[in-house]
Protein backbone atom coordinates (compact mmCIF):
# COMPACT_ATOMS: atom_id res chain seq x y z
CA UNK A 1 0.00 0.00 0.00
CA UNK A 2 1.46 3.32 -1.02
CA UNK A 3 1.81 5.89 1.68
CA UNK A 4 4.20 8.45 0.32
CA UNK A 5 1.57 11.05 -0.44
CA UNK A 6 2.47 11.23 -4.14
CA UNK A 7 -0.36 12.40 -6.40
CA UNK A 8 -1.11 8.87 -7.56
CA UNK A 9 -1.17 7.34 -4.09
CA UNK A 10 -4.53 7.47 -2.36
CA UNK A 11 -4.33 8.89 1.15
CA UNK A 12 -7.49 7.07 2.10
CA UNK A 13 -8.56 3.73 0.69
CA UNK A 14 -11.70 1.79 1.56
CA UNK A 15 -12.09 -1.71 0.22
CA UNK A 16 -15.61 -3.10 0.49
CA UNK A 17 -16.08 -1.46 3.89
CA UNK A 18 -19.43 -2.09 5.55
CA UNK A 19 -20.76 -1.12 8.94
CA UNK A 20 -24.10 -1.83 10.59
CA UNK A 21 -25.64 -0.62 13.84
CA UNK A 22 -27.53 -3.73 14.80
CA UNK A 23 -29.95 -4.13 11.92
CA UNK A 24 -29.52 -0.57 10.71
CA UNK A 25 -27.13 -0.06 7.85
CA UNK A 26 -24.41 2.56 8.31
CA UNK A 27 -22.46 2.09 5.11
CA UNK A 28 -22.49 -0.84 2.71
CA UNK A 29 -19.58 -2.27 0.70
CA UNK A 30 -17.90 1.02 0.01
CA UNK A 31 -14.81 0.86 -2.16
CA UNK A 32 -13.25 4.21 -2.75
CA UNK A 33 -9.86 5.94 -3.07
CA UNK A 34 -9.39 9.49 -1.82
CA UNK A 35 -6.39 11.41 -3.14
CA UNK A 36 -4.52 14.32 -1.55
CA UNK A 37 -6.33 17.65 -1.95
CA UNK A 38 -9.88 18.47 -0.93
CA UNK A 39 -12.67 15.97 -1.40
CA UNK A 40 -16.24 16.84 -0.53
CA UNK A 41 -18.48 14.22 1.01
CA UNK A 42 -22.06 15.14 0.26
CA UNK A 43 -25.40 13.55 0.85
CA UNK A 44 -28.56 13.96 2.87
CA UNK A 45 -28.61 13.49 6.64
CA UNK A 46 -28.41 9.81 7.55
CA UNK A 47 -26.67 8.87 4.33
CA UNK A 48 -23.62 7.41 6.12
CA UNK A 49 -21.17 10.30 5.91
CA UNK A 50 -20.32 10.30 9.62
CA UNK A 51 -19.97 6.51 9.69
CA UNK A 52 -17.53 6.67 6.82
CA UNK A 53 -15.50 9.36 8.58
CA UNK A 54 -15.53 7.51 11.90
CA UNK A 55 -14.17 4.43 10.16
CA UNK A 56 -11.45 6.48 8.47
CA UNK A 57 -10.41 8.00 11.80
CA UNK A 58 -10.43 4.74 13.72
CA UNK A 59 -13.32 5.58 16.04
CA UNK A 60 -15.04 2.46 14.77
CA UNK A 61 -14.13 -0.73 12.97
CA UNK A 62 -15.76 -1.95 9.78
CA UNK A 63 -17.88 -5.09 10.10
CA UNK A 64 -16.59 -6.12 6.69
CA UNK A 65 -13.87 -4.86 4.38
CA UNK A 66 -10.76 -2.82 5.11
CA UNK A 67 -9.90 0.82 5.62
CA UNK A 68 -6.45 2.29 5.05
CA UNK A 69 -5.24 5.80 5.83
CA UNK A 70 -1.77 6.69 4.57
CA UNK A 71 -1.35 2.98 3.99
CA UNK A 72 -2.19 1.94 7.56
CA UNK A 73 -5.19 0.52 9.35
CA UNK A 74 -6.53 3.40 11.50
CA UNK A 75 -8.06 1.19 14.22
CA UNK A 76 -6.02 1.37 17.45
CA UNK A 77 -3.14 3.05 15.62
CA UNK A 78 -1.74 5.90 17.78
CA UNK A 79 1.17 6.51 15.39
CA UNK A 80 -1.26 7.24 12.57
CA UNK A 81 -3.29 9.58 14.78
CA UNK A 82 -0.29 11.93 14.87
CA UNK A 83 -0.80 12.37 11.12
CA UNK A 84 -4.59 12.58 11.26
CA UNK A 85 -6.96 15.31 12.44
CA UNK A 86 -10.69 14.82 12.88
CA UNK A 87 -13.32 17.43 13.60
CA UNK A 88 -16.37 15.40 14.60
CA UNK A 89 -19.97 16.50 14.44
CA UNK A 90 -20.30 16.08 18.20
CA UNK A 91 -20.84 19.29 20.15
CA UNK A 92 -19.63 17.91 23.48
CA UNK A 93 -16.73 19.48 25.34
CA UNK A 94 -15.16 19.67 28.78
CA UNK A 95 -17.51 22.49 29.66
CA UNK A 96 -15.63 23.55 32.81
CA UNK A 97 -12.42 24.14 30.87
CA UNK A 98 -11.51 27.34 29.09
CA UNK A 99 -10.83 27.09 25.37
CA UNK A 100 -7.09 27.34 26.06
CA UNK A 101 -7.15 24.70 28.81
CA UNK A 102 -9.17 22.37 26.63
CA UNK A 103 -6.81 22.64 23.66
CA UNK A 104 -3.72 22.38 25.83
CA UNK A 105 -5.01 19.38 27.80
CA UNK A 106 -5.75 17.41 24.65
CA UNK A 107 -2.53 18.42 22.92
CA UNK A 108 -0.50 17.31 25.96
CA UNK A 109 -1.70 13.80 25.16
CA UNK A 110 0.60 13.86 22.14
CA UNK A 111 3.47 13.50 24.60
CA UNK A 112 5.51 16.32 23.07
CA UNK A 113 5.85 18.21 26.33
CA UNK A 114 3.95 21.02 28.00
CA UNK A 115 5.73 23.85 26.19
CA UNK A 116 4.83 22.38 22.80
CA UNK A 117 1.22 21.85 23.89
CA UNK A 118 0.92 25.41 25.17
CA UNK A 119 2.51 26.91 22.08
CA UNK A 120 0.47 24.76 19.68
CA UNK A 121 -2.79 25.43 21.52
CA UNK A 122 -2.20 29.18 21.42
CA UNK A 123 -1.30 29.11 17.73
CA UNK A 124 -4.33 26.93 16.93
CA UNK A 125 -6.74 29.26 18.69
CA UNK A 126 -5.09 32.28 17.06
CA UNK A 127 -5.53 30.70 13.62
CA UNK A 128 -9.27 30.35 14.23
CA UNK A 129 -9.57 33.88 15.69
CA UNK A 130 -10.26 32.56 19.17
CA UNK A 131 -7.24 34.03 20.96
CA UNK A 132 -9.40 36.56 22.81
CA UNK A 133 -11.73 33.81 24.02
CA UNK A 134 -8.97 31.44 25.11
CA UNK A 135 -9.47 32.31 28.78
CA UNK A 136 -13.25 31.98 28.78
CA UNK A 137 -15.03 28.80 29.80
CA UNK A 138 -16.26 26.75 26.88
CA UNK A 139 -19.77 26.65 28.35
CA UNK A 140 -20.01 30.39 27.61
CA UNK A 141 -19.05 29.94 23.93
CA UNK A 142 -21.51 30.45 21.11
CA UNK A 143 -22.25 27.61 18.71
CA UNK A 144 -19.90 29.15 16.15
CA UNK A 145 -17.06 29.45 18.67
CA UNK A 146 -17.50 25.85 19.76
CA UNK A 147 -17.35 24.80 16.14
CA UNK A 148 -14.13 26.77 15.65
CA UNK A 149 -12.53 25.22 18.75
CA UNK A 150 -13.14 21.77 17.28
CA UNK A 151 -11.61 22.80 13.97
CA UNK A 152 -8.66 24.42 15.79
CA UNK A 153 -8.02 21.19 17.68
CA UNK A 154 -8.21 19.07 14.52
CA UNK A 155 -5.75 21.38 12.72
CA UNK A 156 -3.41 22.18 15.62
CA UNK A 157 -0.88 19.40 15.09
CA UNK A 158 -0.75 20.04 11.32
CA UNK A 159 -2.06 16.61 10.25
CA UNK A 160 -1.43 15.20 6.80
CA UNK A 161 -5.02 13.99 6.61
CA UNK A 162 -7.77 16.26 7.87
CA UNK A 163 -11.31 14.90 8.23
CA UNK A 164 -14.09 17.42 8.89
CA UNK A 165 -17.65 16.37 9.61
CA UNK A 166 -20.06 19.22 8.89
CA UNK A 167 -17.54 21.89 9.97
CA UNK A 168 -19.76 24.79 8.87
CA UNK A 169 -22.66 23.97 11.22
CA UNK A 170 -23.57 26.96 13.33
CA UNK A 171 -21.16 29.34 11.63
CA UNK A 172 -22.19 32.73 10.28
CA UNK A 173 -21.40 33.53 6.61
CA UNK A 174 -18.14 35.30 7.53
CA UNK A 175 -17.03 32.36 9.64
CA UNK A 176 -17.88 29.96 6.83
CA UNK A 177 -15.88 32.01 4.34
CA UNK A 178 -12.87 32.06 6.65
CA UNK A 179 -13.00 28.31 7.19
CA UNK A 180 -13.39 27.64 3.49
CA UNK A 181 -10.30 29.77 2.81
CA UNK A 182 -8.40 27.90 5.52
CA UNK A 183 -9.32 24.46 4.15
CA UNK A 184 -8.50 25.50 0.58
CA UNK A 185 -5.03 26.64 1.71
CA UNK A 186 -4.58 23.40 3.58
CA UNK A 187 -5.53 21.34 0.54
CA UNK A 188 -3.19 23.35 -1.69
CA UNK A 189 -0.29 22.34 0.54
CA UNK A 190 -0.77 18.80 -0.74
CA UNK A 191 -2.55 17.50 2.34
CA UNK A 192 -5.70 15.45 2.20
CA UNK A 193 -8.88 17.16 3.33
CA UNK A 194 -12.14 15.22 3.46
CA UNK A 195 -14.99 17.52 4.34
CA UNK A 196 -18.65 16.60 4.64
CA UNK A 197 -21.65 18.80 4.23
CA UNK A 198 -25.27 18.43 3.31
CA UNK A 199 -25.04 21.85 1.63
CA UNK A 200 -23.53 21.27 -1.79
CA UNK A 201 -22.63 24.84 -2.64
CA UNK A 202 -20.32 25.02 0.38
CA UNK A 203 -18.39 22.08 -0.99
CA UNK A 204 -18.36 23.53 -4.49
CA UNK A 205 -16.58 26.62 -3.16
CA UNK A 206 -13.69 24.43 -2.02
CA UNK A 207 -13.43 21.64 -4.52
CA UNK A 208 -14.88 20.12 -7.63
CA UNK A 209 -14.21 16.61 -6.36
CA UNK A 210 -17.05 14.99 -4.45
CA UNK A 211 -18.27 11.70 -3.12
CA UNK A 212 -22.02 11.46 -3.20
CA UNK A 213 -23.61 9.24 -0.55
CA UNK A 214 -27.11 8.01 0.01
CA UNK A 215 -28.51 5.29 2.26
CA UNK A 216 -25.04 3.99 3.10
CA UNK A 217 -23.87 3.72 -0.49
CA UNK A 218 -21.55 5.88 -2.56
CA UNK A 219 -23.95 6.89 -5.32
CA UNK A 220 -21.35 8.64 -7.42
CA UNK A 221 -17.89 10.13 -7.25
CA UNK A 222 -15.84 12.57 -9.28
CA UNK A 223 -16.33 16.16 -10.37
CA UNK A 224 -19.68 17.72 -9.48
CA UNK A 225 -20.64 17.89 -13.18
CA UNK A 226 -19.70 14.26 -13.74
CA UNK A 227 -21.70 13.21 -10.72
CA UNK A 228 -24.73 15.03 -12.03
CA UNK A 229 -24.31 13.22 -15.34
CA UNK A 230 -23.90 9.87 -13.57
CA UNK A 231 -27.11 10.44 -11.70
CA UNK A 232 -28.90 11.50 -14.87
CA UNK A 233 -28.28 8.04 -16.29
CA UNK A 234 -29.46 6.46 -13.05
CA UNK A 235 -32.80 4.67 -13.67
CA UNK A 236 -35.74 6.13 -11.75
CA UNK A 237 -38.91 4.29 -10.83
CA UNK A 238 -42.14 6.21 -11.34
CA UNK A 239 -45.43 4.92 -9.95
CA UNK A 240 -48.62 5.73 -11.86
CA UNK A 241 -52.09 4.72 -10.63
CA UNK A 242 -54.62 4.61 -13.42
CA UNK A 243 -57.69 2.52 -14.45
CA UNK A 244 -56.36 1.73 -17.90
CA UNK A 245 -52.91 0.72 -16.71
CA UNK A 246 -52.18 -1.93 -19.36
CA UNK A 247 -52.92 0.37 -22.29
CA UNK A 248 -50.84 3.15 -20.71
CA UNK A 249 -47.96 0.71 -20.19
CA UNK A 250 -48.04 -0.25 -23.85
CA UNK A 251 -47.92 3.40 -24.90
CA UNK A 252 -45.03 4.25 -22.56
CA UNK A 253 -42.94 1.29 -23.66
CA UNK A 254 -42.61 3.02 -27.02
CA UNK A 255 -40.60 5.81 -25.41
CA UNK A 256 -36.79 5.48 -25.78
CA UNK A 257 -36.04 6.58 -22.20
CA UNK A 258 -38.33 3.93 -20.68
CA UNK A 259 -36.38 0.84 -19.71
CA UNK A 260 -39.22 -1.28 -18.39
CA UNK A 261 -42.75 -1.32 -16.99
CA UNK A 262 -44.33 -3.45 -14.27
CA UNK A 263 -48.12 -3.59 -14.47
CA UNK A 264 -50.74 -4.35 -11.81
CA UNK A 265 -54.53 -4.11 -12.11
CA UNK A 266 -54.72 -0.43 -11.27
CA UNK A 267 -51.13 0.74 -11.29
CA UNK A 268 -47.86 0.54 -13.16
CA UNK A 269 -44.27 1.20 -12.21
CA UNK A 270 -42.17 2.67 -14.99
CA UNK A 271 -38.38 2.48 -15.01
CA UNK A 272 -36.93 5.48 -16.84
CA UNK A 273 -33.59 7.24 -17.14
CA UNK A 274 -35.28 10.58 -17.84
CA UNK A 275 -38.18 11.29 -15.47
CA UNK A 276 -38.66 14.83 -16.84
CA UNK A 277 -39.35 13.45 -20.34
CA UNK A 278 -41.64 10.83 -18.85
CA UNK A 279 -43.71 13.47 -17.06
CA UNK A 280 -44.02 15.47 -20.29
CA UNK A 281 -45.13 12.38 -22.19
CA UNK A 282 -47.65 11.48 -19.51
CA UNK A 283 -49.15 14.96 -19.79
CA UNK A 284 -49.45 14.52 -23.54
CA UNK A 285 -51.13 11.13 -23.11
CA UNK A 286 -53.59 12.54 -20.59
CA UNK A 287 -54.56 15.31 -22.99
CA UNK A 288 -54.51 13.33 -26.26
CA UNK A 289 -55.69 9.86 -25.28
CA UNK A 290 -57.84 10.60 -22.24
CA UNK A 291 -55.91 8.65 -19.63
CA UNK A 292 -57.01 9.58 -16.10
CA UNK A 293 -54.13 8.85 -13.69
CA UNK A 294 -55.01 9.65 -10.09
CA UNK A 295 -51.41 9.35 -8.84
CA UNK A 296 -48.01 10.00 -10.44
CA UNK A 297 -45.01 9.84 -8.10
CA UNK A 298 -41.37 8.86 -8.01
CA UNK A 299 -41.20 5.48 -6.32
CA UNK A 300 -37.59 6.02 -5.32
CA UNK A 301 -37.74 9.16 -3.17
CA UNK A 302 -34.10 9.06 -2.12
CA UNK A 303 -32.76 9.07 -5.61
CA UNK A 304 -35.22 11.78 -6.40
CA UNK A 305 -34.09 13.94 -3.53
CA UNK A 306 -30.44 13.49 -4.43
CA UNK A 307 -31.09 14.28 -8.02
CA UNK A 308 -33.01 17.40 -7.05
CA UNK A 309 -30.31 18.26 -4.61
CA UNK A 310 -27.56 18.01 -7.18
CA UNK A 311 -29.66 19.77 -9.75
CA UNK A 312 -30.11 22.61 -7.28
CA UNK A 313 -33.87 22.19 -7.10
CA UNK A 314 -33.99 21.98 -3.32
CA UNK A 315 -33.95 24.88 -0.94
CA UNK A 316 -31.07 24.57 1.45
CA UNK B 1 9.49 8.78 27.53
CA UNK B 2 6.63 9.87 25.26
CA UNK B 3 4.28 7.25 26.70
CA UNK B 4 5.26 8.29 30.23
CA UNK B 5 4.52 11.93 29.41
CA UNK B 6 1.18 10.90 27.89
CA UNK B 7 0.27 8.92 31.02
CA UNK B 8 1.13 11.91 33.22
CA UNK B 9 -0.88 14.25 31.00
CA UNK B 10 -3.88 11.94 30.87
CA UNK B 11 -3.73 11.30 34.62
CA UNK B 12 -3.82 15.04 35.25
CA UNK B 13 -6.66 15.51 32.79
CA UNK B 14 -8.67 12.65 34.30
CA UNK B 15 -8.14 13.89 37.86
CA UNK B 16 -9.23 17.34 36.88
CA UNK B 17 -12.33 16.03 35.18
CA UNK B 18 -13.18 13.63 38.02
CA UNK B 19 -13.04 16.48 40.51
CA UNK B 20 -15.96 18.15 38.74
CA UNK B 21 -18.26 15.13 38.69
CA UNK B 22 -21.29 14.78 40.94
CA UNK B 23 -19.72 11.61 42.30
CA UNK B 24 -16.85 13.59 43.78
CA UNK B 25 -19.21 15.74 45.82
CA UNK B 26 -20.93 12.67 47.30
CA UNK B 27 -17.53 11.07 47.98
CA UNK B 28 -16.30 14.11 49.87
CA UNK B 29 -19.51 14.21 51.86
CA UNK B 30 -19.23 10.52 52.69
CA UNK B 31 -15.57 10.81 53.67
CA UNK B 32 -16.23 13.73 55.99
CA UNK B 33 -19.06 11.93 57.83
CA UNK B 34 -16.86 10.32 60.54
CA UNK B 35 -15.30 13.65 61.53
CA UNK B 36 -18.71 15.29 61.59
CA UNK B 37 -20.05 12.43 63.71
CA UNK B 38 -17.17 12.71 66.16
CA UNK B 39 -17.64 16.43 66.56
CA UNK B 40 -21.38 15.96 67.18
CA UNK B 41 -20.66 13.24 69.78
CA UNK B 42 -18.02 15.38 71.49
CA UNK B 43 -20.29 18.40 71.66
CA UNK B 44 -23.16 16.27 73.01
CA UNK B 45 -20.94 14.76 75.71
CA UNK B 46 -19.63 18.16 76.71
CA UNK B 47 -23.13 19.61 76.94
CA UNK B 48 -24.30 16.61 78.97
CA UNK B 49 -21.18 16.63 81.20
CA UNK B 50 -20.61 12.99 80.27
CA UNK B 51 -17.21 11.36 80.54
CA UNK B 52 -15.81 9.76 77.38
CA UNK B 53 -13.48 6.81 76.92
CA UNK B 54 -9.82 6.97 77.83
CA UNK B 55 -7.14 7.09 75.17
CA UNK B 56 -6.37 3.35 75.37
CA UNK B 57 -10.01 2.48 74.69
CA UNK B 58 -10.17 5.05 71.98
CA UNK B 59 -7.90 3.25 69.63
CA UNK B 60 -9.96 0.11 69.78
CA UNK B 61 -13.04 2.21 69.11
CA UNK B 62 -11.39 3.71 66.07
CA UNK B 63 -10.38 0.28 64.88
CA UNK B 64 -14.00 -0.82 65.04
CA UNK B 65 -14.99 2.28 63.15
CA UNK B 66 -12.48 1.32 60.50
CA UNK B 67 -13.76 -2.25 60.34
CA UNK B 68 -17.46 -1.54 60.18
CA UNK B 69 -17.90 1.99 58.95
CA UNK B 70 -14.90 2.66 56.73
CA UNK B 71 -14.31 -0.73 55.13
CA UNK B 72 -17.93 -1.69 54.67
CA UNK B 73 -19.28 1.70 53.79
CA UNK B 74 -17.04 4.66 53.08
CA UNK B 75 -14.12 2.93 51.34
CA UNK B 76 -16.40 0.57 49.45
CA UNK B 77 -18.60 3.31 48.03
CA UNK B 78 -15.91 5.93 47.44
CA UNK B 79 -13.72 3.38 45.62
CA UNK B 80 -16.36 1.61 43.53
CA UNK B 81 -18.16 4.84 42.63
CA UNK B 82 -14.95 6.68 41.70
CA UNK B 83 -13.56 3.67 39.84
CA UNK B 84 -16.82 3.46 37.93
CA UNK B 85 -16.95 7.20 37.26
CA UNK B 86 -13.38 7.45 35.99
CA UNK B 87 -14.29 5.19 33.07
CA UNK B 88 -17.86 6.31 32.54
CA UNK B 89 -17.29 10.07 32.61
CA UNK B 90 -16.03 10.24 29.02
CA UNK B 91 -18.74 7.90 27.79
CA UNK B 92 -21.57 9.61 29.64
CA UNK B 93 -20.35 13.08 28.62
CA UNK B 94 -19.76 11.79 25.10
CA UNK B 95 -16.26 13.22 25.07
CA UNK B 96 -14.34 9.96 24.74
CA UNK B 97 -13.41 10.75 21.13
CA UNK B 98 -11.07 13.53 22.24
CA UNK B 99 -8.94 10.94 24.03
CA UNK B 100 -9.37 8.17 21.47
CA UNK B 101 -8.32 10.53 18.68
CA UNK B 102 -5.16 11.50 20.57
CA UNK B 103 -2.11 9.38 19.76
CA UNK B 104 -2.23 7.48 23.05
CA UNK B 105 -2.17 3.71 23.36
CA UNK B 106 -5.43 2.34 24.72
CA UNK B 107 -3.77 0.53 27.61
CA UNK B 108 -2.14 3.80 28.64
CA UNK B 109 -5.56 5.47 28.69
CA UNK B 110 -6.96 2.85 31.07
CA UNK B 111 -3.90 2.83 33.31
CA UNK B 112 -3.82 6.65 33.46
CA UNK B 113 -7.42 6.72 34.49
CA UNK B 114 -6.80 4.17 37.20
CA UNK B 115 -3.85 6.18 38.53
CA UNK B 116 -6.01 9.33 38.53
CA UNK B 117 -8.74 7.54 40.45
CA UNK B 118 -6.20 6.06 42.86
CA UNK B 119 -4.47 9.36 43.71
CA UNK B 120 -7.74 11.23 44.28
CA UNK B 121 -9.43 8.47 46.26
CA UNK B 122 -6.37 7.73 48.38
CA UNK B 123 -6.06 11.42 49.20
CA UNK B 124 -9.72 11.64 50.22
CA UNK B 125 -9.83 8.42 52.24
CA UNK B 126 -6.50 8.80 54.02
CA UNK B 127 -7.24 12.42 54.83
CA UNK B 128 -10.60 11.34 56.16
CA UNK B 129 -9.20 8.55 58.34
CA UNK B 130 -6.28 10.57 59.71
CA UNK B 131 -8.59 13.51 60.39
CA UNK B 132 -10.96 11.16 62.20
CA UNK B 133 -8.10 9.66 64.20
CA UNK B 134 -6.61 13.00 65.18
CA UNK B 135 -10.00 14.55 65.96
CA UNK B 136 -10.90 11.64 68.20
CA UNK B 137 -7.57 11.82 70.05
CA UNK B 138 -7.83 15.58 70.45
CA UNK B 139 -11.39 15.32 71.70
CA UNK B 140 -10.39 12.74 74.32
CA UNK B 141 -7.03 14.20 75.34
CA UNK B 142 -8.08 17.84 75.07
CA UNK B 143 -6.43 20.73 73.29
CA UNK B 144 -3.19 20.29 75.23
CA UNK B 145 -2.61 16.81 73.82
CA UNK B 146 0.99 15.81 73.22
CA UNK B 147 2.38 13.71 70.41
CA UNK B 148 2.45 10.78 72.85
CA UNK B 149 -1.28 11.35 73.53
CA UNK B 150 -1.97 11.29 69.85
CA UNK B 151 0.08 8.30 68.85
CA UNK B 152 0.50 6.53 72.21
CA UNK B 153 3.24 4.24 73.28
CA UNK B 154 1.91 0.83 72.35
CA UNK B 155 2.66 0.97 68.64
CA UNK B 156 -0.27 3.20 67.78
CA UNK B 157 1.65 4.95 65.06
CA UNK B 158 2.60 1.60 63.56
CA UNK B 159 -1.04 0.61 63.70
CA UNK B 160 -2.06 3.83 62.00
CA UNK B 161 0.40 3.15 59.19
CA UNK B 162 -0.83 -0.43 58.82
CA UNK B 163 -4.45 0.72 58.84
CA UNK B 164 -3.60 3.26 56.17
CA UNK B 165 -2.07 0.50 54.07
CA UNK B 166 -5.25 -1.56 54.42
CA UNK B 167 -7.30 1.47 53.37
CA UNK B 168 -5.12 1.91 50.28
CA UNK B 169 -5.33 -1.80 49.47
CA UNK B 170 -9.09 -1.76 49.85
CA UNK B 171 -9.56 1.27 47.65
CA UNK B 172 -7.24 -0.26 45.04
CA UNK B 173 -9.19 -3.51 44.87
CA UNK B 174 -12.67 -2.03 45.10
CA UNK B 175 -11.65 0.73 42.67
CA UNK B 176 -10.40 -1.82 40.14
CA UNK B 177 -13.72 -3.67 40.45
CA UNK B 178 -15.56 -0.35 40.02
CA UNK B 179 -13.51 0.39 36.92
CA UNK B 180 -14.27 -3.03 35.46
CA UNK B 181 -17.97 -2.44 36.16
CA UNK B 182 -17.77 0.98 34.51
CA UNK B 183 -16.13 -0.58 31.47
CA UNK B 184 -18.77 -3.28 31.07
CA UNK B 185 -22.01 -1.77 32.44
CA UNK B 186 -23.71 1.57 31.96
CA UNK B 187 -24.90 1.88 35.55
CA UNK B 188 -23.72 1.00 39.03
CA UNK B 189 -26.53 -1.51 39.43
CA UNK B 190 -24.17 -4.28 40.55
CA UNK B 191 -22.46 -2.19 43.25
CA UNK B 192 -25.28 -2.67 45.82
CA UNK B 193 -25.24 -6.42 45.14
CA UNK B 194 -21.50 -6.51 45.71
CA UNK B 195 -21.95 -4.38 48.82
CA UNK B 196 -24.48 -6.81 50.32
CA UNK B 197 -22.13 -9.66 49.44
CA UNK B 198 -19.17 -7.93 51.07
CA UNK B 199 -21.09 -6.85 54.15
CA UNK B 200 -22.81 -10.19 54.74
CA UNK B 201 -20.24 -12.85 54.03
CA UNK B 202 -17.77 -12.01 56.81
CA UNK B 203 -20.49 -12.97 59.30
CA UNK B 204 -20.90 -16.38 57.76
CA UNK B 205 -18.98 -19.61 58.46
CA UNK B 206 -15.30 -19.77 57.65
CA UNK B 207 -15.61 -21.40 54.23
CA UNK B 208 -17.95 -18.70 52.94
CA UNK B 209 -15.91 -15.89 54.40
CA UNK B 210 -13.13 -16.71 52.03
CA UNK B 211 -15.36 -15.53 49.17
CA UNK B 212 -15.58 -11.98 50.52
CA UNK B 213 -12.81 -9.46 49.96
CA UNK B 214 -13.73 -7.67 53.17
CA UNK B 215 -12.62 -10.78 55.09
CA UNK B 216 -9.07 -10.31 53.83
CA UNK B 217 -9.05 -6.60 54.64
CA UNK B 218 -10.30 -7.37 58.14
CA UNK B 219 -7.61 -10.03 58.53
CA UNK B 220 -4.86 -7.52 57.88
CA UNK B 221 -5.95 -4.97 60.46
CA UNK B 222 -3.55 -4.76 63.41
CA UNK B 223 -5.80 -4.54 66.47
CA UNK B 224 -7.57 -7.73 67.51
CA UNK B 225 -11.03 -7.57 68.94
CA UNK B 226 -11.23 -8.50 72.62
CA UNK B 227 -13.22 -11.36 74.14
CA UNK B 228 -15.90 -9.07 75.54
CA UNK B 229 -16.62 -7.76 72.07
CA UNK B 230 -17.16 -11.28 70.82
CA UNK B 231 -20.60 -10.42 69.47
CA UNK B 232 -19.02 -8.05 67.03
CA UNK B 233 -16.08 -10.22 66.22
CA UNK B 234 -15.89 -11.25 62.64
CA UNK B 235 -12.30 -12.40 62.68
CA UNK B 236 -12.84 -15.84 64.08
CA UNK B 237 -10.63 -17.29 61.36
CA UNK B 238 -8.41 -14.53 59.97
CA UNK B 239 -6.65 -15.28 56.72
CA UNK B 240 -2.87 -15.16 56.63
CA UNK B 241 -1.20 -12.02 55.28
CA UNK B 242 0.21 -13.96 52.32
CA UNK B 243 -3.16 -15.41 51.37
CA UNK B 244 -4.86 -12.02 51.82
CA UNK B 245 -2.35 -10.18 49.63
CA UNK B 246 -2.43 -12.92 46.98
CA UNK B 247 -6.22 -12.93 46.75
CA UNK B 248 -6.45 -9.14 46.64
CA UNK B 249 -3.69 -8.88 44.02
CA UNK B 250 -5.43 -11.48 41.84
CA UNK B 251 -8.85 -9.79 42.08
CA UNK B 252 -7.30 -6.39 41.34
CA UNK B 253 -5.30 -7.73 38.38
CA UNK B 254 -8.33 -9.53 36.91
CA UNK B 255 -10.51 -6.42 37.27
CA UNK B 256 -7.91 -4.18 35.63
CA UNK B 257 -7.42 -6.74 32.85
CA UNK B 258 -11.19 -6.72 32.16
CA UNK B 259 -11.17 -2.91 31.99
CA UNK B 260 -8.11 -2.95 29.72
CA UNK B 261 -9.62 -5.49 27.33
CA UNK B 262 -13.02 -3.82 27.12
CA UNK B 263 -11.50 -0.39 26.57
CA UNK B 264 -9.05 -1.75 24.01
CA UNK B 265 -11.98 -2.67 21.78
CA UNK B 266 -14.28 0.19 22.68
CA UNK B 267 -15.71 2.21 19.81
CA UNK B 268 -17.03 5.77 19.91
CA UNK B 269 -20.38 4.76 18.44
CA UNK B 270 -22.20 7.55 20.27
CA UNK B 271 -20.95 10.05 17.69
CA UNK B 272 -22.97 8.29 15.04
CA UNK B 273 -26.03 8.26 17.30
CA UNK B 274 -25.77 12.03 17.59
CA UNK B 275 -25.32 12.62 13.89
Amino acid sequence: MASNGSPSAPSIRMLGASRWYGEILGINKITVDIQPGITGLVGPNGSGKSTLMNLICGLMQPDQGRVFVLGEDPWNNPALLRRLGYCTQSDKFYENFTGGQFMESILRLHGNGEAWARRTAAAGLERLNLADAAHKKIRTYSKGMRQRVKVALALAHEPEVLVLDEPFNGLDPVGRRELIRLFVEYGREGRTVLVSSHVLHEIEQMTDRILMMSNGYVMAEGAVREVRDQLRSHPFRVLVRCDDSRRLAARLLEEPHVRGVEVDDRSLTIVTVDPDSLYLRLNELVLDEDFQPDLVTLADENVSSIFNYLAGREHH
Amino acid sequence: MTTFRQIVALTRLSMRRLMFTRFMFSNLLLASLPVIMLVVIAVSMKLGNMSGPGLPDLHQGLERMLRFFYLHFIIFFVATVSGFAIVRQDLDDRTLHYIVLAPVKRWAVTISKFIAFWILSAAILLASYWATYLSACLIVAGPSATVRDLFGEAGWFGNLVRESCVIVLALTTYGAIGMAMGSVFKSLVFAPILWVWEATLPWLPAGLKLLALSHYFQSMLPVKVTEKQRMLEILADPASLTLSLTVLACVTAISIAIALLVNLWRECAYIEEQA
